[in-house]
């Protein structure tokens, strides 16, 4: 069935940030992917550079405990990760994992240590698919 | 007299086609430069890889060439230069070779007796994930795994 566009939440909105935070932290797989969840505690910059969207997430033991509007400091950022909106829409939405989007070019690790990718791909993967629960207006040509 | 190399000199990781690397290309690039900032070591067995080195990304049908010297590494879009040494994988089976640990200057993989390294063994077996060269030129894909390894 699908969702009204009227009830979708603008793609990395602060209710859209919200309702994902909420979908990934029910999603037991995302903790499960992680390679020491209770060593997780980072924030990070998911962004969309050609829709001019950046936001800060922070995890603590492998659960988001905030994400919305970007406003760490530079310094405080462990990761930015980038991809444009048609490139999180796939992902989210089950039409390649994101590891696999990874490894094509098309999402970007823009900082921070590849090796946080390759040990937590699970929950990479899962994380970025649990966005697809969220019912989403994406940006225009997504 | 002939000058000797600094072996403590920063080994250096170049992504030859810049802006237009593809995705394992790209990866590669940032994975090894980070790998050897952090593991300094590591440059003495990248020193003694004398062939290139390729990787097959089978899912995303794309593949990069490290290219070995003494002062740094290129790697460049393709399989080019007749590597000595192939990695045709899937992107899941990539990230599992990059977690295995490789000890003794690259040349003895305690990773393999891991539950990864069992199921990466098993995958070789079974001819899911080929290494080509893994018998002709073995301490060279043993040193690939160690220098793309994660492991500390």
């Amino acid at each position: 069935m699908c969702t009204p566009v009227s009830e979708s939440l603008k793609f990395f909105s602060p209710e859209w940030c919200a309702a994902a935070a909420e979908a990934s932290n029910a999603e037991p797989k995302v903790l499960a992917g992680f390679r020491e969840p209770a060593k997780f505690s980072h924030r990070m910059e998911f962004g969309c550079p050609d829709s001019g969207l950046a936001t800060h997430i922070e995890f603590k033991e492998g659960v988001v405990v905030s994400w919305g509007a970007a406003e760490f400091p530079e310094d405080d950022i462990w990761l930015r990760i980038n991809a444009d909106a048609a490139t999180w829409r796939e992902a989210a939405e089950g039409g390649k994992e994101a590891g696999q989007l990874l490894m094509a070019g098309r999402i970007k690790f823009a900082k921070g240590p590849m090796s946080a990718a390759i040990e937590n791909g699970g929950a990479f993967n899962n994380f970025i698919r649990a966005w697809g629960q969220v019912p989403t207006a994406w940006p225009d040509g997504a | 007299m002939p000058r000797q190399r600094d072996v403590h000199a920063a080994y250096k990781v170049e992504v030859a086609d810049g802006d237009q690397a593809n995705g394992v290309a790209s990866i590669l690039g940032s994975l090894l430069q980070q790998n050897f900032d952090k593991f300094p070591e590591r440059a003495a067995i990248a020193r003694r890889m004398r062939r290139p080195v390729g990787v097959y990304s089978k899912d995303t049908d794309a593949a990069a060439t490290i290219v070995f010297g003494q002062e740094g590494a290129v790697i460049y879009n393709g399989l080019v230069e007749k590597p000595s040494v192939t990695v045709h994988a899937t992107v899941n089976q990539i990230l599992d070779v990059a977690q295995l640990k490789v000890v003794g200057k690259g040349l003895v993989p305690v990773g393999f007796f891991t539950k990864r390294g069992l199921h990466v063994l098993g995958e070789i077996l079974r001819h899911r994930l080929v290494v080509k060269g893994l018998l002709t030129h073995t301490m060279a894909s043993l040193r690939t795994i160690a220098l793309v390894s994660i492991a500390e």
